[in-house]
């Protein structure tokens, strides 16, 4: 399998258990096409090894990730087919960009959620936009107690991401605290609304990960498949091929929207202020302090 | 009957006696149907949020099941109660399928037509006080699906079989996004309404776009659609007899 | 509610769609009569459809509703370059509020037009003569319980040409009622189909000469309307139910107006600058002069046949 700098393969073979790391703290863990493509070949290449049993993805450093690399999100239009005809890259090189690297079928997600081999997800610090999705897309997700669900993306841009795993597991209401509100969920209160399954401290974190990719590890392999194969069947009569399919259109058509005076311009900023700042500003908005919820 | 202020790019819709969708006043429903549209419509707001002048958000009706029979009658000749009630334009699809973001305030009573706006919502805040009455059994026109969606399948079927929730078993069953002191309310919603605000109005327009298609697609328009029928095979309407009886 | 449009046209849709109702038999009938647009459809008039169907819902007397056109054609679409909803004057581009407005509450959505005649207690009929281009097409004709058609009817989303599909390929409607193969033919090659072709496909259930189509199309309303009115409405009811479990209604995304979003390469037409410079009919002049063109305004099959205009000016 090919190297790549920020990501990182490593089997155990003896217990069938592989561990994906995303490396790329100094940047929070943000994810670039590089990234993505790595993880996608580095999941394609376990889907094609018998011995591999239950895939671990997970990130280094202190927080799971901060999402997608603003840095790159305009070149990555441009250098779509049809993206550099005109000073605006055309929606067709929008949609191809969304469709490549996020919702498509050979994008990020569709990759980790049609993996025929289990997937656990070690969740820590901030797992925000393709944190949250990932916990989504993930079989088991275990998260460490200083865990920190949410989507700043979304309140400065639009609901670019697929919704109807969100609402598949924590409902349709809670759903929309995510997409119209800044707070974010403690890994507790993922917990209880069905966004994780486990909230450990961070001293046992690993330890606990490696013990339920255990438990899956254990279970026979052709009752695995097989059972991954009717949920890939499942997932389409429950209308999650249809949330992707219009999670590309809504993303690709987002890339491109007007903004009214006053309203953030996410790609506008990047250009004229830089990486580092637009991401301060998007955490910014975050009301991370917020009172649990009443009854929490 | 129904007051608007738009300020800050939040509209506040604030409706008195609620309860007379429940007991499917046409005139009201018309009037509620042409103020939303206009609200809705109207890109000074961004977020909708409604309330009711009322001690109860929507009190219900001394009786309930007395309210439709009246309202279906004739509904083998005329389909106006589908029409109005339970049609595209009817309050409870309108704010379903709404392309800005709905939030709803509620304390005391709700039940019937109310709880109806609830479902169809985005956002919920409640005053501990505030009390959720199962609507199915009497309103054909309230949506089942979104309040499976919601809660998960047999906490929404325990609560359509009579149980009426309280504020708090509201929020933990994902009926309801916050509980707050009624003292509170207002101004917990208010803050709700600035969050949801800072999205850019386009932004807006397309997330909901969004919803709107998964929530089609997961059968929320088809439980919308079959309203009519169940209409038809409600207790309330066996009395009625097809062509030559009244029509509303 | 809010009326869109401009004061003429406010002013002008009740004559341009004009209502009759037959007691006698039952069977009302609505007539576009923009004749000299080949019955385009502006914002008001379909405001005026869809009230005029929300009517015919409270109305115990009318089983049958016939939906017809004056002139040349029955009808040729929506309305082009006209304007739904102003720009405020400090927005430089359309809001998608305009879009979704558009194709939510003016076209494709639960509370406009299409649905309106796709969803009535009563039996719908379409008398189709003429052409039948884009949104009478998409939003009527297939969207009627029935469609009775002359042999010089041409059918399709002739708009494809120079808009993209819009929604004519993937519109679950679309494909239900002509096979999925003809759904991708008609919107990418934008190329109509014949009244023989439509029938066919199984859009189109009695094709008939011209001078026949009037009769013929009272005659099969007649018939349905002397039908049991409480078993017709059971049986529409339920027609209606089985559409909405098929997911016919509503497309797939509702409330985009996909024009806005599209940028015209170096090599393409930019309709909606030569449109707004030249005019819809100098628009197309330009659009048949490119590589590749198609003119899409015959049918295949046939011979020359007369221009129409497709919802604009006829000949600049």
């Amino acid at each position: 399998m090919t190297e790549h700098p920020h990501v990182r393969w490593e089997l155990d073979r003896d217990v069938g258990i592989g561990s994906l790391t995303i490396d790329r703290a100094e940047a929070g863990n943000t994810i670039t096409r590089g990234v993505s493509d790595a993880v996608t070949a580095a999941i394609n290449h376990a889907n094609e090894d018998d011995d591999v049993r239950v895939i671990v993805l997970r990130s280094s450093g202190p927080d799971l990730t901060l999402g997608w690399e603003l840095g790159e999100a305009w070149e990555t239009y441009v250098d779509a087919p049809g993206g550099n005809l005109k000073k605006m890259p055309s929606q067709r090189a929008r949609l191809h960009a969304v469709d490549r690297y996020l919702w498509g079928p050979t994008g990020l997600y569709a990759t980790i959620l049609h993996s025929r081999k289990i997937t656990v997800l070690e969740a820590r610090g901030r797992c925000f936009d393709a944190g949250l999705h990932m916990a989504l897309v993930c079989d088991v997700v275990v998260a460490a107690s200083d865990a920190v669900f949410a989507a700043p993306r979304w309140r400065t841009l639009g609901v670019d991401g697929d919704i109807s795993l969100l609402i598949a597991s924590v409902g349709l209401k809670r759903a929309s605290e995510l997409m119209f509100l800044n707070g974010g969920w403690s890994a507790q209160r993922a917990a209880e609304v069905g966004l994780v399954d486990r909230v450990v401290d961070a001293a046992t974190h690993s330890d606990a990960v490696a013990e339920l990719a255990a438990a899956c590890a254990s279970i026979m392999r052709d009752g695995v498949a097989t059972e991954k194969y009717l949920v890939f069947a499942a997932l389409e009569k429950m209308g999650v091929g249809f949330g992707f399919a219009t999670a590309t259109l809504i993303g690709g058509l987002l890339s491109n929207i007007h903004h009214q005076p006053g309203e953030f311009n996410v790609l506008r900023e990047v250009r004229e202020h830089g990486r580092d700042r637009t991401m301060q500003q998007i955490l910014a908005r975050l009301d991370l302090d917020r009172e649990p919820e009443a009854g929490a | 009957m129904i007051d608007v202020v738009v300020a800050d790019q939040v509209a506040i819709v604030t409706f008195a006696e609620l309860s007379r969708l429940s007991r499917y006043d046409v005139s009201f429903a018309n009037e509620a149907r042409d103020v939303l549209f206009d609200v809705i419509d109207d890109d000074e707001a961004k977020v909708v949020v409604l309330r009711s002048a009322d001690p109860d958000f929507c009190a219900p009706l001394a009786d309930p099941a007395g309210a439709l029979g009246p309202a279906l009658a004739g509904l083998r000749a005329v389909p106006a109660w589908a029409e109005t009630f339970a049609g595209p334009r009817s309050l409870n699809q309108m704010i379903t399928f709404a392309k800005k973001v709905i939030i709803t305030e509620v304390q005391g009573a709700c039940a019937g037509a109310g709880v109806g706006l609830v479902l169809a919502s985005d956002l919920t805040a409640a005053g501990s006080d505030a009390t959720f009455h199962p609507p199915f059994a009497d309103h054909p026109e309230a949506n089942y699906v979104l309040a499976a969606l919601s809660m998960r399948t047999h906490r929404a079927r325990a609560w359509a079989l009579g149980h009426t929730l309280s504020a708090r078993e509201a929020e933990g069953a994902g009926l309801v996004n916050t509980v707050v002191d009624p003292t509170e309310l207002g101004e917990c919603v208010r803050e709700m309404a600035r969050q949801a605000a800072m999205m850019p109005l386009d932004g807006i327009t397309l997330t909901k776009m969004m919803r709107q298609a998964v929530l089609d697609n997961q059968g929320v328009g088809q439980e919308f659609d079959a309203a009519p029928l169940l209409a038809l095979s409600h207790p309330a309407s066996h009395d009625q007899t097809g062509v030559g009886s009244e029509v509303q | 509610m809010r009326q869109y449009g401009t004061d003429e046209s406010i002013a002008a849709a009740p004559q341009q769609v004009l209502f009759d109702m037959d007691e006698t038999s039952g069977i009302a009938t609505i007539t576009l009569n923009r004749p000299d647009k080949h019955n385009a459809l502006s914002v008001p008039m379909r405001a005026r459809l869809t009230q005029l169907m929300s009517d015919v819902e409270h109305d115990e007397r009318i089983r049958v509703v016939i939906i017809r056109g004056n002139g040349p054609s029955f009808c040729s679409g929506n309305e082009i370059n006209e304007r739904w909803g102003q720009r405020r004057p400090h927005e430089r581009r359309h809001t998608n509020t305009i879009g979704y407005r558009y194709s939510n509450e003016m076209a494709w959505g639960r509370p406009a037009f299409s649905q309106a005649l796709g969803r009535s207690s009563k039996v719908t009929i379409a008398q189709v003569h003429g052409f039948c281009a884009a949104a009478a097409y998409f939003m009527i004709v297939t969207k009627v319980d029935l469609v009775v058609a002359s042999e010089d009817a041409s059918i399709g989303a002739l708009e494809a040409r120079f808009l993209g599909p819009a929604g004519a390929v993937a519109n679950i409607h679309i494909n239900r009622t002509i096979g999925m193969k003809a759904a991708r033919r008609t919107g990418y090659t934008a190329v109509p189909m014949s009244a023989g072709e439509a029938a066919g496909l199984g859009l189109i259930s009695r094709v008939v000469p011209r001078d026949e189509l009037e009769s013929t199309t009272w005659a099969v309303a007649g018939e349905l309307a002397e039908r049991d009115p409480a078993t017709l409405l059971f049986l529409k009811s339920r027609l209606r139910m089985s559409d909405s479990l098929l997911d016919i209604p509503v497309p797939a995304i509702t409330g985009m107006l996909i024009s806005h979003f599209l940028q015209s390469a170096p090599d393409e037409l930019d309709f909606w600058s030569v449109a707004r410079d030249e005019g819809v009919g100098g628009a197309l002049r330009a659009d048949k002069a490119r590589k590749g063109a198609i003119d899409p305004r015959k049918p295949r099959g046939s011979g020359e046949a007369p221009s129409p205009p497709l919802g604009g000016d006829i000949d600049d």
